[in-house]
This record gives C-alpha cells, sequence and structure tokens, in this order.
C-alpha cells in the first residue's frame, strides 16, 4: 500500500508543472529584479552595472520621497481611520437580527468589481459639473470642488474610493470573528445590566483582537500595494499629488523605460513592506497575551 | 432611552451606510439611460425622462463590449481551471504522498510567494514576457496570473487535505487503486468546496486584473474587459451615459455571478484571509 | 536613415468669432488687447482661454510661444549650448505671463484633470472664448460632426508681439510634425519604390492635398497658384501669417535634451497650480539643463 503513495513518477507529475510554472513566472522574476535592479539598463544604451547607484538616486529623487509620502498618507488612512470605522460596522451588523444577511451582501460586494471599473465609476461620480458629489454638496452651498484636478483633494478622493470599495471586505472578515463569539458572554453581560457599547468596548473587542490584528496587517499591505486604482483615476496626477510608490515604479518603467532604476524601485517597495510587517508584527503582536475563553 | 429606538438605532446607522454603497450604482444607472450630458446635469438624482436604451446598444457596438467580455471570460476561466488542477495535484502529492522531506521543502517554496506583494514583479515581469515574444499575447496574462495564484491556491487545497482522513485512501488502495487514481476519485471529489473557493478566487482575480492586462496587451482585440473599459472612457470622455452604460456592462456578470455563490464567496475568502 | 516631413504646423489662438462680435471683441493685435478681451470674456461669465493641462504638452506649446516673444526666437536653440538660460530674465518674465495669466483666472477651473481633447469641448460648446492650439486642429472646425454649432465660425490669430520683448514679435512658432524614416540599406527595387513615394509625396498636387483636406502646411514651397486654391479660411490666416511673419522658431522640445523636456512638464504643471513661481521654474529648469549639457 505505501508503494502506491511513494510513486515517483505520479509525485513528480503532480509537483513539476506547479514548480516549472511558478518558478518561470515568480522566482525567476524576483532574481531578475534583484539583478536588474543593479544596472543602468534604459532600453537604449549598453547597460552596465552600478551597485547602489539607483538606490542612492533613489533617495534622493523628490518624485520618489513624494509617493513614499503617499503610501503612508495611505496607511495611515486604512489603519485609523478605515480600520475604526470596519470594526463599529462589524459590531453594528453582528448585533442585529433582521437584515443581517442584506448588510452582509450589500457591504462586500464593491470588493469583488474591478478596481478599474470602481476607478471610473468614483471618476465620473467625482465629474464637477455633471457628478453626483458636487451636486450633492452643492445642496448645502458647497461651491464645486475640483476633485481629482485639484492637487489639495485628489488624492483625499482616491482615499476614499479606495475605502468605499474594500472596507465590506474587512467588516465580513472581522464579522465572522464576531459571530464565533459565544453568545452567552454578551448574554450574561446584558443580564448584568450592561449597555450595548460598554459590551462592545470590554467584551467584543478583546475577543476579537487577532482578527483585528489580521486585518491591519493586510490593510498595510494593501496600503502598499495600491496602483491600479490611482493610474485609473488620476494616474499620479496632478502634479504627483496621488503618485504612490508603484505606480511611480510601473511609470518609471514603462513610460520612460528606465528598467534599471525601475526594478530598483521595487526592491524598495518590497522592503518597505518586509520591514512594516515586521515592526508591526514586533511591536503589536508580541505584547498580545492570547485571550482563552 | 426608550428600547425601540435603540433597537432601531444601528438599523439607521447601516442604512445609511448602505446607502452609501448603492447609492453610486444607482446614481450610475440612471445616467446611463439619460438622454445626454445636459440631462444628466440638470437632473442628476432623477429618474431618467424618457429611458433611453439606445445608450446601452451604442455603448456595446462603439466599446466592443462583446470582444472584451469574450476575452476577459476565457482567460478567467481557463486559468482558474489550470490554477485548480495544478494546485490540487501539488497539494495532493505534498500533503498524502509519502515523500516527506522533499514535501516540507517544495510546500515552503510555493509559500514564499505569499509574503511578495502583488505588483513588485511586474516590472521583471513585462521584460520576461518580452524576451519570450510572448507580448501583446494572451499567453502574457495567463501565464503570470495563474503562477501568481498558486501559492494562495495551493495553501488553501492543502490545509483542507490535510484534515482528510488516510482510511479512505487505504480503502481505496486496496480496492486496486493507483495513485492517480486515488487523486481522481477519492481525494478530489472530498475536496471540492475548496476546489470550488480557489477556482472562485482565482476566476475573480483574472477578471478583475488590470495592471497586467493593460502593459503586457496593447492589440485591441485582445483586451480583456477592465482595460477595454478605460480605454472606452479614455475615447468617449465626455459621452458620460455611455460611459456609465459602459460601466454597467462590466459589472453585471459580477453581481450576477455574486448572487449566485454568495455564500460560497464569502465564505471562500474569509477562510483565505484568516490563514492568509 | 533619411527623415522627411509630412508638413508642417504652427501653434496660435483659435476664437469664437461669434461670441467675439456678440461682446464686441475684436482680434487682438497687440498683448494689451489679448488682455483685454480675456477680461472681457470673464466679465462675461466665459473662459477666456481653455485649457486642459492633464498632458503637460498642451499648456506647454502656449509657454513655448511665450518665450519665443519674451527672450526672443533664437532662445530656443540657444539652452543646449549655454547661449540661453531657462532663468535669465527674459525667459522668466515668460513663464511670469503664463502665472500672471493663471492667478487673473483666464484659463479653465480644474484644468490639471482636463485632457487635450477637453480643451477643444470647451470652445466648440461656448464654454471658453479662445483656445492656444497648433493648426492642425483647423480642419475640426470645417466639420459639421465635429464643430456642430460652431462649423466655420472659428478664427485665428497669432499671438501678438509683447511689449519689452526680444527680437522680431512677428516670428511664430513653426514645427514639422510627423515624418516619414527611409533606412539607406535597401535593394534596388526598395530603392525605386521610395524614390516614387517621395516623388508623390513632395509634389504639388499632394502637398496641396493634405493642405485642402487636413490643413496640414506643406513641407516644400508651393505655387501661388496652388495656394489659391486653399478655401478653408483658417488656412487661409495661417498662411498670410506664415507670409508675413519674420520667422519662425521652434518647439524647445525639438531642441533640448529627454531630460530637460521632462522637468519642464512637471515646472508648468506646478506653476499652473501655484504651487512654484517663474523664477524657481526657470531655476530648476536651468539645473537640470546644466546636468544635461555636461553630459554630453
Amino acid at each position: 500500500m505505501k508503494s502506491t503513495l511513494r510513486n515517483p513518477t505520479v509525485y513528480m507529475l503532480f509537483i513539476l508543472p506547479t514548480i516549472m510554472l511558478y518558478f518561470l513566472f515568480f522566482i525567476y522574476p524576483m532574481l531578475s529584479s534583484v539583478y536588474y535592479g543593479f544596472t543602468d539598463w534604459n532600453g537604449l544604451d549598453d547597460t552596465s552595472f552600478v551597485g547602489f547607484d539607483n538606490f542612492v538616486k533613489a533617495f534622493s529623487d523628490a518624485n520618489f520621497i513624494n509617493s513614499i509620502k503617499n503610501n503612508i498618507y495611505f496607511i495611515l488612512f486604512s489603519v485609523f481611520i478605515q480600520v475604526p470605522l470596519i470594526i463599529f460596522f462589524a459590531i453594528l451588523i453582528g448585533g442585529v437580527k433582521r437584515f443581517q444577511g442584506l448588510y452582509k451582501t450589500t457591504v462586500f460586494m464593491p470588493s469583488l468589481i474591478s478596481t478599474a471599473v470602481i476607478g471610473i465609476l468614483w471618476g465620473f461620480i467625482y465629474e464637477p459639473e455633471v457628478g453626483l458629489l458636487n451636486n450633492f454638496l452643492s445642496l448645502f452651498g458647497v461651491e464645486t470642488i475640483y476633485w481629482l484636478a485639484d492637487p489639495n483633494w485628489a488624492l483625499l478622493a482616491v482615499l476614499i474610493t479606495n475605502a468605499w470599495q474594500w472596507m465590506g471586505f474587512f467588516i465580513i472578515l472581522i464579522l465572522a470573528a464576531i459571530l464565533a463569539i459565544p453568545k452567552e458572554m454578551n448574554e450574561a453581560a446584558d443580564i448584568d445590566g450592561t449597555t450595548g457599547f460598554q459590551r462592545a468596548v470590554y467584551i467584543t473587542v478583546p475577543l476579537i483582537k487577532p482578527i483585528i490584528s489580521v486585518v491591519i496587517m493586510l490593510s498595510i499591505a494593501g496600503a502598499m500595494k495600491v496602483i491600479d486604482i490611482v493610474l485609473v483615476m488620476t494616474n499620479g496626477g496632478p502634479i504627483g499629488s496621488t503618485e504612490v510608490m508603484a505606480s511611480y515604479m510601473v511609470t518609471k518603467a514603462i513610460r520612460y523605460s528606465e528598467y534599471g532604476y525601475g526594478t530598483s524601485l521595487s526592491i524598495i517597495i518590497f522592503a518597505f513592506a518586509l520591514v512594516l510587517t515586521a515592526i508591526y508584527q514586533l511591536v503589536f503582536v508580541r505584547n498580545q497575551e492570547r485571550v482563552e475563553y | 432611552m426608550p428600547t425601540a429606538i435603540k433597537r432601531a438605532f444601528p438599523h439607521f446607522i447601516l442604512f445609511i451606510y448602505v446607502g452609501v454603497i448603492l447609492l453610486p450604482f444607482v446614481f450610475i444607472i440612471f445616467s446611463s439611460l439619460k438622454e445626454s450630458n445636459i440631462e444628466i446635469a440638470e437632473n442628476p438624482f432623477g429618474f431618467p425622462v424618457e429611458l433611453v436604451f439606445e445608450n446601452y446598444v451604442e455603448a456595446w457596438v462603439k466599446a466592443k463590449i462583446n470582444v472584451y467580455f469574450f476575452n476577459s471570460l476565457y482567460l478567467s476561466f481557463s486559468s482558474a481551471i489550470v490554477g485548480v488542477i495544478l494546485a490540487a495535484a501539488t497539494a495532493f502529492a505534498v500533503t498524502r504522498m509519502k515523500f516527506a522531506g522533499a514535501s516540507k521543502w517544495i510546500y515552503q517554496f510555493v509559500l514564499v510567494g505569499m509574503l511578495i506583494p502583488g505588483n513588485v514583479l511586474f516590472i521583471a515581469q513585462y521584460l520576461l514576457v518580452n524576451k519570450l515574444g510572448i507580448l501583446n499575447t494572451h499567453w502574457a496574462l495567463f501565464l503570470p496570473c495563474t503562477a501568481g495564484a498558486l501559492p494562495i491556491s495551493v495553501l488553501l487545497i492543502a490545509a483542507f487535505m490535510k484534515a482528510i482522513p488516510s482510511e479512505l485512501e487505504e480503502a481505496a488502495i486496496v480496492d486496486g487503486l493507483g495513485s492517480i487514481g486515488l487523486f481522481a476519485r477519492i481525494i478530489l471529489p472530498i475536496t471540492m468546496p475548496a476546489l470550488v473557493t480557489v477556482f472562485i478566487i482565482n476566476f475573480l482575480g483574472v477578471w478583475n486584473e488590470y495592471l497586467l492586462a493593460n502593459f503586457f496587451i496593447s492589440k485591441d482585440s485582445l483586451r480583456t474587459l477592465p482595460t477595454g473599459m478605460v480605454g472606452f472612457r479614455d475615447a468617449f470622455q465626455t459621452n458620460y451615459a455611455l460611459i456609465c452604460a459602459g460601466i454597467i456592462y462590466s459589472v453585471i456578470p459580477v453581481l450576477i455571478l455574486y448572487a449566485f455563490l454568495q455564500e460560497k464567496i464569502i465564505d471562500g475568502i474569509t477562510a483565505g484571509g484568516v490563514k492568509g | 536613415m533619411y527623415g522627411l516631413p509630412i508638413g508642417g504646423n504652427t501653434e496660435g489662438f483659435y476664437y469664437n468669432q461669434e461670441m467675439f462680435t456678440k461682446l464686441g471683441i475684436k482680434v487682438p493685435t497687440s498683448l494689451e488687447e489679448l488682455e483685454a478681451a480675456a477680461e472681457t470674456l470673464k466679465k462675461n461669465n466665459i473662459t477666456p482661454i481653455a485649457m486642459g493641462s492633464k498632458g503637460a504638452w498642451v499648456p506647454l506649446m502656449l509657454a513655448n510661444t511665450l518665450l519665443g516673444r519674451y527672450a526672443g526666437p533664437d532662445v530656443v536653440n540657444g539652452f543646449t549650448s549655454g547661449a540661453a538660460k531657462w532663468n535669465s530674465p527674459e525667459v522668466v518674465a515668460a513663464f511670469a505671463k503664463y502665472e500672471e495669466w493663471e492667478k487673473n483666472g483666464y484659463f479653465t477651473k480644474g484644468e490639471l484633470g482636463l485632457e487635450y481633447g477637453d480643451m477643444l469641448n470647451q470652445l466648440l460648446t461656448g464654454k471658453a472664448g479662445m483656445m492656444f492650439d497648433g493648426s492642425w486642429r483647423s480642419s475640426v472646425f470645417k466639420d459639421v460632426e465635429q464643430a456642430k454649432d460652431l462649423t466655420g465660425k472659428v478664427g485665428y490669430f497669432s499671438m501678438p508681439a509683447v511689449p519689452g520683448g526680444v527680437g522680431d514679435q512677428t516670428y511664430v512658432n513653426g514645427n514639422y510634425g510627423n515624418g516619414y524614416g527611409f533606412s539607406v540599406d535597401l535593394s534596388e527595387s526598395e530603392l525605386a519604390a521610395v524614390k516614387a513615394f517621395i516623388k508623390n509625396l513632395y509634389s504639388d498636387e499632394m502637398q496641396l492635398r493634405g493642405l485642402l483636406e487636413d490643413g496640414v502646411l506643406p513641407s516644400m514651397k508651393l505655387s501661388d497658384d496652388a495656394l489659391a486654391k486653399v478655401e478653408d479660411p483658417i488656412v487661409k490666416t495661417v498662411m498670410d501669417i506664415m507670409k508675413n511673419a519674420g520667422g519662425a522658431f521652434s518647439h524647445f522640445d525639438s531642441t533640448v535634451q529627454s531630460d530637460v523636456y521632462k522637468v519642464s512638464e512637471e515646472q508648468i504643471q506646478l506653476l499652473i497650480a501655484g504651487r512654484v513661481s517663474a523664477q524657481e521654474v526657470g531655476d530648476a529648469l536651468q539645473k537640470v539643463q546644466d546636468d544635461a549639457n555636461a553630459k554630453q
């Protein structure tokens, strides 16, 4: 019997195609990124090895620093504005009986739609003259805001659209954890005369800390990955106010053929993401005790 | 506070949130049926004066939606199917077959892929695809997308397979099945829920993919729905009603899928999110 | 490799003739009149100059012509040799004038989010009274499908002389746009085909056709007879302007290094957004110009 499951031919057959595909289109690009990042390849002149020049250039590149700043805004917005709202809405949905299915279905829906299509959709909503938002705001006497054309508003506009798309996804994740909490806990507290708010803060939230941690991690990772929504809505403009690291990297590589510099930027992005993850794990996750109940 | 109000309060807030989610769609639907930009400008919130369905016909023709739709459909489907088969085979080999040492390394190797954020490999993949001469063909999308989905797919299916008791296999082997037969006739059917979930996740991943589709394909007849829609928007910038009709076309297929498979999708992605 | 231009173009102001008549504005012949026209339009809630600056090349057309006026027609050729400097007072004056027009609200609001096509749209829908664009646009205004109500009602004038401007103020911007490239490495029959092609394209007949049908300025001198065949009023105006101009100056995008051009794209948008001053633009451009010149 053991020999059936020890059949090397079958083993190879089942493993090889996956490994080959994965290696060629995943591992190899990873390795070649590291290689190109140290060259000055620009598609035209001869390529030469330039050591760490690209990396030094990156950190003195005002436009790249600007894009890092924008990614940081994305992270801060996700963690400090979206996450609390996500927890709030998840608790609300978890606490109601009627319409719970409706709420779940609706809030999750936008995360399934292509980010590019959502970019087009919201681009229309932000339209200065004809769009929904300005027409709505004008009811309150607010003057026309050129959402995607004004360097002061464009990033906020993109952040709001991004939140609209993704919050539901995270709400569902946290909701799953909330619904897993045994009912007795809340019922006991209710009998003791606590308010809903107290129960939420002192019982629910501590019990879902692990999933909140996952959500924060995913949010940070997502904030680093942002690219589609930026490319479709503003292409990094106006004047770089919505440029993020990934979009800047893609522009450098595709529009300006600066392959060497572009790949060095992708390495920096990867390093950044790794460092942020590590910091988060060390600072926040270590300090958590396992909540037993 | 009176109990009735206390109970209604969450619903009140939630209804507003649901409204915020749905309003943009309602706005788009209404705008798509309006006659022109002027009507949209003058009557942004209102129901269209006349239901101009011609906008949809015009959008279908001008935006060549059937072309983009078909491209997206067959690419997503084939990538998802191949991905599921490859991942299931690998997961089976790694969790059920007795090559513990090798399996451990292979599993870790594949999982390394989960660490890498999406876009980091883009440039290198572009250069690779160019070198291989498949730029501007559907292979340029199929291969990287299927490869990229492998880590999470293997992870999910392997997690599921690990829980299958080995007695099932023993019984089958006694009945004379070889390992391939075992895989196909016993294990796969049991793993079906995980397979379906992985299929859906992969399908949606390719269906909604924009970055590679935009830069790896420039021939119009090969474009996928997201890139086709963006191209349409850029070409018809000032005809908002048409653009709205285009948006509706892009969104309907996903919504239909969602209506039927909602439970599966939510459960699957939740499981994936928690494990990942 | 040999390159031959298909045709030339120039850049100037298109304007809504009916609107001008209605508001009592005459075609500007001096900077003062141009700015007065802008003020009149503004008072009547019409955008004086249509603009879509999402693609930086669009506002750079106007910036280039201002350079030709304020710093003289030779300036665009002088940057790479160091004979002309981006931060010289004359060049900065050109950017300062652009800055002034921005601050006065002469350009479309929200321009940084608008594309080249939107700029045309503003003129066509009567939202704006003037538009600075290339002569290649002229064919739109005789096409009822595109121009609708404004068909045949759009005129053209070139940037007027500016007070304190350097050099001949009648010079106009002149560029050679798209062209054909021919490899030298050809076989007998290929060479014959190329020669026949050149002969065909550079005949009076083809060049005239390009002029009459597409408004593309000829890249060779045409006889007066041929020129007399032009009926399109805009093309006629353009040809008259070119005949009476002292000469032509090119767009700096064909004379400076690509690094410098890229920075000019960033800087013009920053200037439009009010984030930098004209002097800062000049300084930034001169810095990258110095770097680029040193590399050569």
